[in-house]
């Protein structure tokens, strides 16, 4: 039986091949792992870089990853669960959602070391006398920029997995349309805007290239938003490419994807609660 | 002249994971004769016609007990090969399904994949098929467009070709007329007239006249149960029990 | 009745604001990056620019070329290996996994599109880079083909996801039919459900080109970076990307090398832009082809 053994032949291959992936991430994983562990403790975490980073902490690049997260979601979250909002309860479909839609897709495609140019001109050379220049504020932004497109289709999707029907209901009862907003919509969408709003983090946490020209290998804990820093992403590729220190790097490395784990399990968990929420309908 | 017993059905039953779909059924489904299986929707006619080429295995959480022979062997033995098994036993379903290729592929798709390659053998084979469909007639000039791009009616008379072209014993028939409408439906319904000198056939409908009109047996499902089962007109003009009469008498259902 | 104040009307009005914002931040990257990049075109023909293959910002020689090819190969040799690998494993998710191993692979792959790029980077810098020397027993690792392998990894879980969804969004009407004539498992999947979920499936090989394209952290530490014409995939190379990063610190603002470097940016904008477009047109006309 040819087209029997060709099955049989077929289906190990598929096999193998959702094997080889996984492999290809345990590689990854433990490799980053494995060469980090070793670095990585509380005063790794907490102390300040000795001797050009050869000795030392992170704890600069971990505080300006944190502060340029914050301003990213600062301008991108309620932007981002604005133009939702806007999509999904004030405008039926028509030329303006497209146009939307469509500027957020094109957005999203836009190459992360576009972004970095563009952030260096806009921030740095445009309005450099408002943003301190290639400051923290400037590079938070940028990865704002980059992060709406995500935070606009996942709140999107949420909103619109809050039933029709429960509007109607709330319509029914005398609700306004603001109010149905907010005692409706807003609450049935919150684990899915979460979720949205969770995974930009940890792509804003994870991106170079948008705001490599806009911060330097800094020693010291950021003064202000106005200030100079660095992020452990920019930290990484200073510390590996020009092989500063490779066992700091590797530091570096396994915190960052300590970081990017941890964002990912809690976005499992509020999936979990999703999927149960939305079984109960 | 009473012809030999094709199908036999024994001790039937199948569950969907708790919920039992098909109960105790026992069924004679005789050679080169069309059974009609009626019911209102919901009492596992359909269920039970997926039984007859394993269909049902592809769906997960079925168990089924009891045996089903085709020509005296338990198709649900372990040893039997499915595939082998769907190639004796075709299938025609309820919404037309032609593949989203030319009508050409569509008709040598099974051939092909029973290890025929040579061309002129598959134009045969296509051709046999289309003309045992009643559509050689209609699309002959043009093999090479898109299934898709045929009528419903066509595209069923397109399945039915498609699961000729296989050379099958035993041809399923899953509500075939119900999304067609009456002019299409004659023209299955005349097929399924002709097509009963070669093969057998089981064709589940919930058009009691359609029944009476192509079917030499009939088989009554309630619930899951065979309730009733005879000769086409028997059935029809002196059903045995009450829920039976009330079915075709339009009572309920 | 209408209210002086509604207070409905001014929240619309406010989200109004917030939703162009995404059309202007488009707007305004055009606008910077074309005015960062144009003035180039005053000094260097856009043909000697394109089809240039000298780049020398001291002797105001820009020539792209080689950043171009570097940058195509390099994406080619990724969606070469990514796609077979990709597609398997999509139509093994879609159609023979079981309940558990689903419940293994999808995270992971969740779990490979969310690492950041510069931890593939590190990681291709040495596991992959040292492969490639042994393997290919060349006198350095830092080749196109690293920054294919790895480019390759990162783009699997766009192949994966979509094309999964394109295989799943296949009418269960034709699996049937398949089945029914006596096809096996895999004689169903090539024949009929690969097919069918094709133009969903080219559509998510474009997005993950136009990814592989713009990626720039990954590829710039494995490809060697030296600024020569690659004569094969193990050659090392710079591409777009990579060169933008690397000389940036040393343009002079608004130099003819800085607008050099935007121009080398809006290569990869454009395309990507295009793609972008090209795939969610395929995608739309799929899902309705099924309606």
């Amino acid at each position: 039986m040819l087209s029997k053994n060709a099955d049989r032949l077929a289906k190990i291959w598929l096999w193998l091949s959702a094997l080889v992936i996984i492999l290809v991430l345990l590689s990854v994983l433990g490799y980053v792992f494995i060469n980090g562990i070793g670095a990585i403790s509380v005063s790794f975490l907490l102390d300040m870089p000795q001797n050009n980073w050869r000795e030392g902490g992170i704890y600069p690049a971990i505080v300006g990853s944190l502060i340029v997260v914050f301003v990213a979601l600062a301008f991108a979250a309620p932007v981002g669960v604005g133009t939702a909002m806007y999509l999904t309860e004030f405008r039926t479909e028509g030329l303006v959602t497209r146009i939307i839609r469509t500027s957020s897709d094109a957005l999203n495609a836009v190459p992360s070391i576009v972004f970095g140019l563009f952030g260096l001109s806009l921030f740095v050379f445009y309005l450099g006398d408002y943003t301190g220049g290639p400051s923290l504020l400037s590079a938070g932004l940028t990865l704002g920029f980059m992060i709406l497109p995500t935070i606009i289709r996942t709140s999107e999707v949420a909103m619109r997995n809050v039933p029709y029907a429960e509007r109607m209901e709330s319509f029914g009862m005398g609700a306004s349309k603001l109010q149905t907003i907010r005692n409706i919509v807003l609450p049935g969408a919150v684990p899915g805007i979460a979720t949205g709003l969770i995974l930009s983090i940890g792509r804003a946490v994870g991106e170079t290239a948008p705001i490599i020209f806009m911060v330097a290998l800094n020693p010291t804990i950021p003064k202000s938003l106005f200030g100079s820093g660095n992020t452990l992403t920019t930290q990484l590729y200073y510390l590996s490419m020009e092989g500063i220190s490779m066992k700091v790097a590797f530091g570096t490395a396994l915190t960052l994807m300590l970081v990017i784990l941890t964002l990912n399990a809690i976005t499992r968990v509020f999936k979990k609660r999703l999927s149960r929420n939305l079984r109960r309908c | 002249m009473d012809s030999k017993n094709k199908i036999e059905v024994k001790d039937l039953n199948l569950w969907y994971a708790d919920k039992q779909a098909l109960k105790d059924n026992n069924l004679h489904i005789k050679e080169r004769k069309v059974t009609a299986l009626i019911g209102p929707s919901g009492c596992g006619k359909s269920t039970f016609v997926r039984c007859i080429n394993r269909m049902n295995d592809l769906i997960d959480g079925v168990r089924i007990t009891g045996s089903i022979l085709l020509d005296n062997k338990n198709i649900y033995d372990k040893d039997v090969d499915v595939v082998a098994l769907r190639k004796r036993v075709g299938m025609v379903f309820q919404r037309p399904n032609p593949f989203p290729m030319s009508i050409f592929d569509n008709i040598a798709y099974g051939p092909r994949i029973h290890g025929i390659k040579d061309k002129d053998s598959l134009r045969k084979i296509v051709e046999e098929s289309l003309v045992g469909a009643a559509l050689w007639d209609e699309v002959s000039d043009r093999l090479g467009t898109n299934a898709l791009d045929l009528s419903g009616g066509q595209q069923q008379r397109l399945c039915i070709a498609r699961s000729l072209a296989v050379k099958p014993e035993v041809i399923l028939f899953d509500e075939p007329c119900s999304a067609l409408d009456p002019i299409a439906t004659g023209k299955i319904e005349d097929l399924i007239h002709e097509l009963r000198k070669k093969y057998t056939i089981v064709i589940v409908t919930h058009n009691m006249q359609q029944a009476a009109r192509v079917s030499d047996f009939t088989g009554f499902f309630l619930l899951g149960k065979l309730l009733e089962f005879g000769k086409t007109r028997d059935i029809f003009e002196n059903p045995k029990k009450k829920e039976t009469e009330d079915y075709i008498t339009g009572r309920f259902g | 009745m209408k209210k002086l104040f509604d207070q409905e009307r001014v929240v619309g009005a406010a989200l109004m604001v917030f939703s162009i914002t995404a059309l202007v931040i488009l707007l305004l990257i055009m606008l910077f990056i074309l005015d960062g990049g144009l003035p180039l075109f005053n000094k260097v023909s856009v043909s000697d620019f394109l089809l240039g293959d000298k780049w020398v910002p001291a002797k105001g020689l820009f020539g792209a070329s080689q950043f171009i090819v570097a940058a195509l190969l390099v994406t080619f040799g990724a969606i070469l290996l990514s796609v077979p690998l990709g597609i398997s494993c999509a139509v093994f998710l879609a159609e023979i996994a079981p309940g558990w191993a689903k419940r293994i692979v999808r995270p992971a792959i969740e779990l490979l599109a969310g690492i950041p790029s510069i931890i593939y980077g590190v990681f291709a810098l040495i596991i992959i880079v040292s492969l490639v020397r042994v393997t290919f027993n060349v006198a350095t690792g830092e080749t196109i083909l690293a920054a294919s392998i790895v480019l390759a990894i990162m783009i699997l879980p766009i192949i994966i996801s979509i094309s999964q969804d394109s295989i799943e969004s296949v009418p269960r009407l034709y699996k049937e039919g398949s089945y029914a004539l006596g096809a096996t498992d895999w004689q169903t999947i090539h024949r009929v459900l690969v097919p069918a979920a094709g133009p969903g499936i080219v559509a998510g090989i474009i997005l993950a080109m136009g990814r592989a394209i713009g990626e720039t952290m990954a590829v710039v530490l494995v490809i060697g970076n030296v600024e020569k014409m690659p004569a094969g995939l193990l050659d090392p190379g710079e591409t777009l990307t990579s060169a933008i990063l690397l000389e940036m610190g040393e343009a002079v603002v608004k130099s003819t090398h800085y607008n050099a470097l935007f121009c080398l940016g809006l290569v990869p904008f454009i395309l990507v832009l295009f793609m972008s477009v090209l795939s969610s047109r395929l995608t739309t006309k799929n899902k309705a082809r099924f309606a």
